[in-house]
């Protein structure tokens, strides 16, 4: 191949992970001249797949909410796949809610999505439970035509209107889910079955920002949820699809070294394969710990303000999952559900102490695929993944002697606390399987110490605070961020959202330039 | 229903604070980096991109078969694996940068402790690599490699307690630290080798087995099956058996294969025979684990295979960095082998289509695929992406290949 010059681009993003994508698809389609680069051999990061034997495991996604599949307006995702960029996905409907199993409270219910149906479920578990969870849902239904009324708006959003229509919103806002749990006087009963899905943000209560998690627990529940059926590499691989059609340019197994910044201004990026690569603006899907923590060249171009919004935050939860093949149908086990939240209680508090130990996650969240896509393994057998959350620093003493004989009692104890929770035999059915620690999240995505999600969302770090300081907290000039440390927080449609935003921005600063969609 | 936490005044007070809070808690925060992350750093251990190692010393095992004890380059410990692992190796023969993978012939804690792999390599007639080896390797030889790969391997929460081992020639190489490996760390576990050999007088690491067999009498066992011209049925039967592993001497070791797991390691045409043979004792899927099967040596043996292309010649265009080329390629070999013969050091891992590591794009072109591409993923099909080391062209081809992370821009 013949040697090539200095390459310049528009942009160089780093990472093509949901938020990377988002963004790479924005900018070719706007026509900037965009390179994507991503050190796996595989565009997606978490949104990936992998194939033991027979089956084809997903990674990482157990549903995207909000999708707006479901509802009778096209919005959200597939509004955004269908009309936006047009990329052909087939997705398959997550059947329900979850299934709960509470062991040391005895609870076992099945909890439906749909607001009226979930309501009428807690009032059957709960006798006269049901209206507080119609309170709370309410609440909740307001957080999120609140939030849609700030996305549509941007900087053109009226406080006057603020008050005036959403002063639920910005009254509970600030508070933590138990804050304002406490202040509506719900019952424990009812909060143990409104706050399962705390586990996709592994905040506890105390200090999980309840804009955040009402708004969650709203769109699952009244607008369902869905899957891809080919697993979320479908996603990846249309989108990157997307982006090559647009002109865009990806290249795989290139890591990003450095980002080249001069006099507080990025300048472009210096590859594994010892390239220099000039541009006019860096994207980086690589999180804030990696590029202030190394990626940043000089260092001495990392602004100590950088540091201290870094250090002020604390790292959310380092995913841990246990993927099994199994060679019988969900129908011969017994396996009926496609969520199973698992846990002796909902005491979140607790929950989130016991992730502290290697031997502690008390919750498991679990998935068994076949629920939603019946042939997402071959006839007679069923993918069911295990998965649980660790607070990072837990893992960091493993040494390569230990780590193979931990993980797998580890594993064992898992597979073991669903069985005994369902009653299902997993033990003597397993044909492939596959375990996934801390260690291994930050293998193929290089996320900082194997965490999952990005950063707590505290309420003073949520969604609106966040956003509101995007400007103001970009410490250097043309180096722009993306996915889950974004202001949209963790989540496929998060990460997306943030990426196609941050794409935005950076056209309508460019001279001449508007965004086309 | 209007909804206030703390009161409506102080709520929307809070409200509009959120930012104030933010720059305080922002505020009150150290400026120290990052300090690197403990899971990064074990990845980085466990799963290194690439090794640089040399040889230490080479030993002989029989006349056509050599282990080589490599250590890290500049010494220190390698990564720790799971017996049953392969190196992929990546020797650059006269400006051919090619791929081998050899599965690794010591024990795991050797890697820490003093640090080395051991690989044991049988010549082939008019081999590329294994020739090259023979000519060049001697103690100080440097070799690059991945780290440790591969799926194979024992694993309790998914096997039987009653291991069968079948091993076929130098497909004896991964079992050697296997069952060391697992007698020593699970102690109700029994393990039984069927060997498949052709010579007596030249069987690889007969010595190693026997010793594995002395610390273990009742929970291990070898016997040999020769299906060697000089087999005679008149030998001592608890060690030697004649022809080759078929149901009948599997039956006569093994009173219940149903609760047993198998393990596959040896020649393509032993694995064929191998699986009808076990296949006929009806035992659950998972209870066959087959080591990957390596470059297919003859494409026309396979099934649904057209024979009439195989003598065939064709052209490829190749994307590839940023660049484009053509190479010719022969309809015998695999697209990933015709990469390689250009020089263009294409990626590749297994060589076996079960990793996915030599994913590329067809842009246009027919291909057939070993074992109709077993381990591509599902929206790869849709998308046009398939894996040049189990691919064979079918037409003039135009693909687009990634390239390989450690090979430095040109
Ligand atoms: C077990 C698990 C379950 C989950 N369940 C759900 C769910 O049900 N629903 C949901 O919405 N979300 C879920 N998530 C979260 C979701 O997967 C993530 O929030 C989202 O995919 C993050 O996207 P991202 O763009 O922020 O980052 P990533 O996916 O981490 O992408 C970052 C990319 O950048 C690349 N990169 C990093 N550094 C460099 C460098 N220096 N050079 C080049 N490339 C680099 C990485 O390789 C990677 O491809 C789950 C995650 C996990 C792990
Ligand atoms: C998981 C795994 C583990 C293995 N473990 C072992 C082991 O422990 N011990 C062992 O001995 N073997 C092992 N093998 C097999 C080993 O990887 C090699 O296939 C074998 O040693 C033959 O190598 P060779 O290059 O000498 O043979 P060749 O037959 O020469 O190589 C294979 C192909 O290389 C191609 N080739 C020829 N010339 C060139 C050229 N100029 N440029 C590029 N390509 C060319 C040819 O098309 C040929 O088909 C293993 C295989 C696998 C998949
Ligand atoms: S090298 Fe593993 S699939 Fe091709």
């Amino acid at each position: 191949m013949k040697p090539q010059e200095q390459r310049h681009f528009d942009a160089v993003i780093i990472g093509s992970g949901m938020g990377g994508l988002g963004a790479a698809v924005e900018l070719a389609m706007n026509g900037a001249g965009t390179l994507l680069l991503e050190q796996h051999n595989l565009p997606g990061g978490y949104a990936t797949s992998f194939v033991r034997g027979r089956f084809e495991f997903e990674p990482s996604l157990h549903e995207l909410g909000s999708a707006g599949f479901v509802e009778s307006e096209k919005r959200g995702l597939k509004k955004y796949f269908e009309d936006e960029i047009g990329a052909d996905i087939a997705f398959a409907r997550v059947p329900e809610a979850y299934r709960l199993i509470l062991t040391e409270k005895k609870i076992d219910v099945n909890v439906p999505f749909g607001i009226d149906a979930f309501i009428q479920t807690v009032d059957k578990q709960v006798p006269g439970g049901g209206r507080h969870a119609e309170r709370y849902l309410s609440l909740c239904g307001e957080i999120i035509a609140a939030l849609e009324y700030l996305a549509e708006a941007g900087s053109a959003a009226d406080k006057r209107k603020l008050l005036q229509d959403y002063g639920n919103f910005l009254r509970t806002s600030p508070y933590t889910m138990r804050e304002v749990a406490d202040s509506l006087k719900i019952p424990r009963e009812v909060l143990d079955l409104l706050y399962p899905y705390f586990c996709y943000i592994g905040v506890p209560e105390s200090r999980q920002s309840f804009m955040l998690f009402g708004a969650l627990l709203y769109s699952y529940i009244a607008y369902g949820a869905v899957i891809p059926r080919m697993r979320s590499h479908e996603i990846a691989s249309a989108m990157i699809a997307k982006f090559e059609e647009h002109g865009g340019l990806f290249e795989a197994n290139t890591k990003v070294e450095k980002i080249l910044v001069r006099k507080g201004r990025a300048v472009g990026v210096e590859t594994s394969r010892g390239e220099t690569i000039l541009c006019d603006t860096v994207v980086s899907n690589a999180g804030p710990p990696l590029v202030y923590g190394g990626l940043i060249s000089p260092e001495t171009e990392v602004p100590p303000t950088a540091l201290r919004n870094l250090n002020a935050r604390i790292l959310g939860p380092a995913g841990f999952v246990v993927y099994l093949g199994l060679n019988s149908s969900a129908r011969e086990l017994g396996l009926s559900s496609y969520s199973y939240f698992i846990s002796p209680h909902m005491d979140t508090d607790v929950i989130y102490e016991s992730m502290k130990q290697f031997e502690g996650p008390l919750m498991q969240a679990s998935v068994c695929l076949n629920a939603a896509i019946p042939d997402c393994s071959p006839p007679g057998t069923t993918i069911l993944s295990l998965t649980t959350v660790y607070t990072p620093g837990v893992w960091d003493s493993v040494t390569p002697a230990d780590y193979f004989t931990l993980k797998n009692r580890l594993a064992g104890k898992m597979i073991s606390q669903f069985e005994e929770a369902t009653g299902v035999k997993l033990r003597g059915h397993i044909e492939e399987i596959e375990v996934a620690t801390p260690q291994t999240f930050s293998r193929y995505t290089g996320t900082y110490n194997g965490s999952i999600y990005g950063w707590e969302p505290e309420p003073w770090d949520s969604i609106i605070p966040r956003a509101l300081s995007e400007e103001k907290e970009r410490y250097i000039d043309r180096l722009y961020f993306c996915g889950g440390y974004g202001f949209r927080t963790h989540g496929f449609s998060g990460a997306l959202f943030s990426g196609r935003k941050t794409a935005r921005d950076i056209i309508s600063g460019l001279p001449g330039k508007e965004v086309t969609v | 229903m209007k909804i206030s936490v703390k009161g409506p005044a102080r709520d929307l007070a809070a409200f509009f604070l959120l930012g104030a809070r933010r720059r305080r808690h922002f505020r009150r925060a150290t400026s120290a980096p990052p300090a690197a992350g403990a899971m990064n750093r074990l990845a980085e251990k466990l799963h290194p991109g690439r090794l640089e190692l040399a040889v230490e010393s080479v030993r002989f095992e029989t006349p056509d078969t050599r282990t080589f004890r490599l250590t890290r380059h500049g010494g220190g410990e390698l990564p720790y694996f799971r017996a049953g692992q392969y190196l992929s190796l990546k020797p650059d023969i006269a400006g051919n940068r090619i791929t081998r993978p050899y599965s690794i012939t010591s024990l795991p804690e050797n890697a820490l402790d003093p640090g080395f792999y051991e690989i044991t390599i049988r010549k082939r007639d008019g081999g590329f690599f294994t020739g090259h080896v023979w000519e060049t390797w001697e103690a100080g030889s440097r070799i690059e490699s991945s780290g440790p790969l591969g799926w194979f391997g024992y694993e309790p929460l998914r096997d039987a307690k009653n291991l069968v081992f079948l091993a076929g020639g130098c497909g004896i190489t991964p079992f050697k630290p296997m069952a060391a490996d697992i007698l020593g760390s699970f102690p109700d576990v029994t393990i039984l080798l069927l060997y498949g050999i052709t010579d007596r007088g030249s069987i690889i690491f007969k010595d190693d087995l026997s010793a594995i067999e002395e610390a273990y009498p009742a929970r291990f066992r070898v016997v040999y099956v020769d299906s060697g011209p000089a087999a005679s049925g008149c030998d001592d039967r608890r060690v030697f058996e004649t022809g080759f592993i078929d149901r009948r001497i599997i039956a006569r070791y093994v009173s219940s294969p149903r609760d047993a797991t198998f393990y596959v390691c040896g020649p393509p045409a032993m694995h064929r025979l191998v699986e009808s043979e076990v296949g006929s004792f009806g035992l659950a899927p998972g209870r066959i684990r087959r080591e990957a099967a390596g470059d297919t040596i003859d494409v026309a043996a396979e099934p649904g295979y057209p024979a009439e292309k195989h003598g065939r010649q064709y052209r490829l265009t190749v994307h590839s960095a940023g660049g484009i080329c053509t190479i010719p390629a022969r309809a015998a070999e695999s697209v990933l082998q015709s990469l390689e013969r250009a020089g263009l050091a294409p990626p590749s891992e297994c060589r076996s289509g079960e990793c996915g590591y030599c994913r590329s794009k067809l842009l246009s072109g027919k291909i057939y695929g070993i074992n109709n591409h077993h381990g591509r993923r599902m929206a790869d099909a849709g998308f046009g992406y398939f894996h040049p080391c189990s691919s064979y062209p079918l037409s003039d081809l135009e693909i687009s290949v990634p390239v390989d992370p450690f090979v430095r821009r040109t």
